[in-house]
């Protein structure tokens, strides 16, 4: 293990960490409210990053472990010093409860425990905070590292365990350049988002908070009913199809750019998303309007169902009805949706539809196999051939999915909530969507802290997908040999 | 510059490494998807899957806008192929390893009509290092700078060498020979010594000079103070085929053994030398055929460990040179610290010289390097440089008043057709060719100025 690098490494996440808290700092300048929470934050992350660019590590690479380490650790780290500002201003003044915010935050999972109806109280600066972190995370903090840093070239064990999805490609040779065109992409949806609210008649504050958590897949809102207090249906249509665009491979986006249309045409994982999307807005649609009685227009319950659709699918967690009052097909449905996430590559969290493509593929070959044993069959993704490591990957990826979500289920099962809140709430973070069903809906306030913290690092595992963390809590890694 | 290599072997990975290091764009393509995966695991660059002279995967890869391929795959035909599809397809330029003798002819047909910028035949570019290494035995590598002018020649320190435990101050005034200590590895640290360094037994160092001065230098050095006259070779391959036509006239008393009996008829009707039939492994058919008395021993058989057994043994007979061919390059560092002093590889051979044609082409593009070399195993850059203009800080000043990053030094200086070993009190100016060793990477000669 090279400690020196690891150092340095994190020494410069926690750097930037400062470097973004200044925006915060200067939205509560605007609204003339204390900075101290910032300040002190700041003042705290560059006295222990400030020493770390002193050391010199002899050794410059930084190999497949090291790399997995560092991004765990890093995300831990950020969220660690993250939640500062919110016990500081006192917005939640248990530390564990901050950290849960700050790392549903990065891992844009929008799981709040700020309880029900007392969001709106809380100081817009920090309200900013909180909201900045899902835009960070969305992308990625060590792909932002990797797109401002000169000569971070060649750590590119830090982008494959950050980048979700069952194959990391980068989209020009370069590392550097290539994370810089994804954050371009970025930044240019989220400003387009902000500009299309705006029109809307949103505030610009609201504007911008609320483009944070579609772009970055993430939903936290600043109100106490989530887009639903807007009452403004030009808005829930907006957001909703900026949620439809975070949930596509942003590789696409480039591919439009650069005019390769093939192969955007031909990629078979934006087709299945497009389709699963409008498939379970029909029947959703077609199920709350014909059993739910507040529903008199068809157009509203259509405008429902395809905002908790997009947004579930695409793993924000925005809300502009409660689904947990939809009747049960409607709810089981979204509950699928959780589990299954959006494109790879995209910000959204969950297994990713190109992972469950790779699977049922090799599981209609080895049907095929049962009554023809001699066929050899190659898996295509996109008409290309996929090489058989990526589809055991997929697999094995499928089965610690489930080990840990039964883990976990059992684990949070201790705090005595009836099953589908405890699926739920599992089920949600561990996704990075945020709302869960039955008494979580609102908050996740009711969990004991035993039970945040671990949820806590359920959302981590989520949004690294799983791997990062579970080479830092083993044994193995840190066994000396 | 955007590059594209084909073939992600030995030579393909380590050029691609370099050419990271050095901030161009680099695209490999390979057919084999071991090699592949390791490379875009550790270098940044994009990885493709497939043949390299499919057109289609080609233009995927950007051909149509590179400015340089890097055909080195195992196969000569398909190097060839890629070359003339990429520039078919609008790559500037074209790099192909052609190994097979009998295509040399054809290359030099359709050189011009295939555009290639430059072709590469790795046994070729070592049976050269080899005919450099004999004119001075006692160094381990040579190279020239400045049209063969200047040499820098790599020698080993023996422990009862008249060089050890004297600063190179105190060198220059004994012996009285214009000559410049411009590296120095000791261990595994390589530095750039200055004047009070003092040299110790065991220490490889790289030493320049002009010809005459470096001839008295090492006349100086070697204990054995007799001309080369006999030389045993084990291993009639393509190295010794193309080695017995440079050295010619002064092949002196040279005998080959050589295995395969085709190779030595081959050899036996091209050349006028002794050809041996028979295992070169073997001792008692080594000390016959004069091991004892040989004054050079190579080891050019195909197989690198039997090169390097044959070499330790030749060692222990006490041949006063021995040259070792290695073709793996990892390789290379275990037998130099077993005791294998000169050491020859095709592909660092292959490497150095397709990285040096590169950066000349960058050279073009950004920087004003002449041309380049490494020594001490890549670790120290020796690079060459025309003054073009003035520069505050470096020409017109004494050298002493020169401000040099760490670890640099100013080799030489030629102007008008002389070589200047420059000592403190030299200027450079205007129109010289100047000479630079550092040990990270420079693309410019202001980047020498701190």
């Amino acid at each position: 293990m090279n400690f020196k690098m690891l150092g340095k490494f994190l020494g410069t996440v926690l750097l930037i960490e400062a470097a973004l808290l200044v925006f915060p700092l200067i939205v509560s300048l605007i609204y003339k409210e204390p900075i101290a929470p910032f300040l002190i934050t700041i003042a705290i992350l560059l006295a222990l990053s400030l020493p770390t660019l002193l050391l010199k590590p002899k050794r410059q690479r930084i190999y497949a472990k090291e790399g997995f380490i560092c991004t765990a650790l890093s995300w831990i780290l950020l969220s660690l010093f993250g939640a500062l500002p919110f016990v500081i201003s006192g917005s939640i003044p248990n530390y564990i409860d901050a950290f849960f915010e700050t790392v549903s935050g990065f891992t844009t999972t929008g799981a709040s425990i700020i309880p029900a109806g007392q969001i709106e109280a809380i100081p817009k600066g920090v309200l900013f905070w909180r909201s900045f972190t899902h835009w960070i995370g969305g992308m990625g903090i060590l792909v932002f590292m990797l797109a401002i840093m000169p000569g971070s070239d060649g750590n590119v064990f830090l982008m494959r365990a950050e980048v979700p999805g069952p194959q990391k490609g980068k989209l020009v040779s370069k590392l550097r350049n290539s994370s810089l065109i994804l954050y371009i992409i970025y930044l240019v949806l989220t400003v387009a988002e902000t500009i299309a609210l705006l029109l809307t008649r949103m505030p610009l504050y609201d504007s911008i908070i609320n483009a944070f958590g579609t772009m970055g897949t993430g939903g936290f809102s600043v109100l106490n009913d989530s887009i639903a207090g807007y009452n403004n249906p030009a808005a829930e249509w907006i957001i909703a199809i900026f949620l439809l665009l975070a949930g596509v491979n942003y590789n696409l986006y480039f591919f439009i750019l650069i005019g390769k249309f093939r192969d955007v045409k031909k990629n078979e994982e934006l087709k299945t998303y497009l389709i699963i999307t409008l498939v379970s807005t029909t029947l959703i649609s077609l199920n709350i309007f014909y059993n739910l009685t507040e529903y008199t227009a068809a157009s509203d319950a259509v405008r429902d169902a395809f905002f908790q659709v997009t947004s579930i699918m695409s793993t924000a967690g925005f809300s502009t009805a409660s689904f947990d009052m939809w009747p049960s097909f409607s709810q089981t449905l979204i509950v699928v949706l959780m589990l299954l996430g959006a494109c790879a590559g995209s910000t959204a969290g969950g297994f990713k539809i190109s992972r469950c493509l790779i699977v049922l593929k090799s599981i209609k070959r080895d049907i095929r196999k049962i009554f023809k044993p001699n066929s050899v069959k190659t898996i295509r993704l996109d008409g290309n051939p996929l090489d058989e490591d990526t589809v055991k990957s997929s697999l094995s990826y499928l089965s610690i999915y489930f080990v840990i979500i039964v883990i976990s289920v059992m684990v949070i099962a201790l705090d005595g909530m009836d099953i589908v809140t405890t699926s739920t709430a599992v089920i949600s973070c561990f996704n990075n969507i945020g709302p869960a069903l039955g008494e979580a809906h609102a908050s996740f306030d009711v969990f004991s802290y035993f039970s945040k913290l671990f949820l806590s690092f359920l959302m981590l595992f989520g949004r690294l997908e799983i791997m990062p963390m579970l080479v830092l809590f083993s044994p193995s890694t840190w066994r000396k040999n | 510059m955007k590059i594209i290599i084909t073939g992600s072997g030995t030579v393909g990975s380590a050029i691609c490494h370099q050419l990271i290091k050095e901030g161009h764009d680099v695209t490999v393509i390979d057919s084999n998807h071991v090699t592949l995966t390791e490379i875009s695991n550790t270098c940044d660059v994009t990885a493709m899957l497939g043949n390299s002279a499919d057109v289609e995967l080609l233009r995927e890869a950007g051909a149509e806008s590179a400015d340089l391929l890097i055909a080195v795959t195992a196969m000569d035909e398909v190097n060839m192929l890629s070359c003339y599809a990429a520039r078919k397809l609008g790559t500037a330029h074209t790099v192909a390893r052609v190994r097979n003798p009998e295509y040399t002819t054809f290359m030099n047909l359709m050189k011009e009509d295939m555009n290639l910028s430059l072709t590469i035949n790795p046994e070729y570019a070592t049976a050269k290092e080899i005919a450099r290494i004999l004119k001075f035995p006692n160094a381990s590598k040579v190279d020239t700078f400045c049209d063969g002018r200047v040499e820098i020649a790599e020698i080993k320190v023996a422990p009862d060498s008249p060089l050890c435990n004297l600063s190179l101050f105190d060198l220059r005034e004994k012996f009285n020979i214009k000559f410049l200590v411009c590296g120095v590895r000791r261990s595994e640290e390589v530095y750039i010594p200055s004047g009070n360094f003092v040299i110790r037994e065991g220490d490889s160092i790289c030493v320049t000079a002009p010809e005459e001065e470096l001839q008295k230098f090492f006349k100086l050095i070697s204990k054995n103070k007799r001309p080369i006259k006999n030389i045993l070779i084990s291993g009639g391959g393509r190295t010794t085929y193309y080695l017995a036509k440079m050295l010619g006239k002064n092949l002196g008393n040279t005998t080959i053994i050589e295995k395969n009996l085709v190779r030595c008829e081959d050899l036996s009707a091209e050349y006028n030398i002794d050809v041996t039939h028979g295992d070169g492994t073997s001792q008692e058919l080594l000390l016959e055929e004069g091991l004892e008395s040989a004054d050079v021993f190579l080891a050019l058989s195909d197989v690198d460990e039997e090169n390097a057994i044959v070499s330790m043994y030749a060692k222990k007979i006490g041949v006063p040179k021995i040259i070792t061919m290695i073709r793996s390059l990892p390789y290379i560092d275990f037998f130099k610290d077993v005791g294998l002093d000169c050491i020859v590889s095709p592909k660092s051979s292959t490497v150095d010289y397709i990285l040096r044609f590169i950066r000349g082409m960058a050279d073009a593009k950004d920087s004003e390097i002449e041309s380049l070399h490494t020594m001490m195993n890549g670790k120290i850059e020796a690079l060459e440089f025309i003054i073009k203009e003035n520069i505050e800080g470096l020409t017109g000043i004494p050298i002493a008043e020169i401000k040099r990053i760490k670890n640099s030094l100013l080799a030489c200086i030629v102007r008008d057709g002389s070589i200047i070993i420059p000592s403190g009190s030299d200027t450079i100016n205007v129109g010289d060719r100047i000479i630079v060793l550092v040990t990270g990477s420079i693309k410019n000669i202001k980047d020498i100025l701190d």
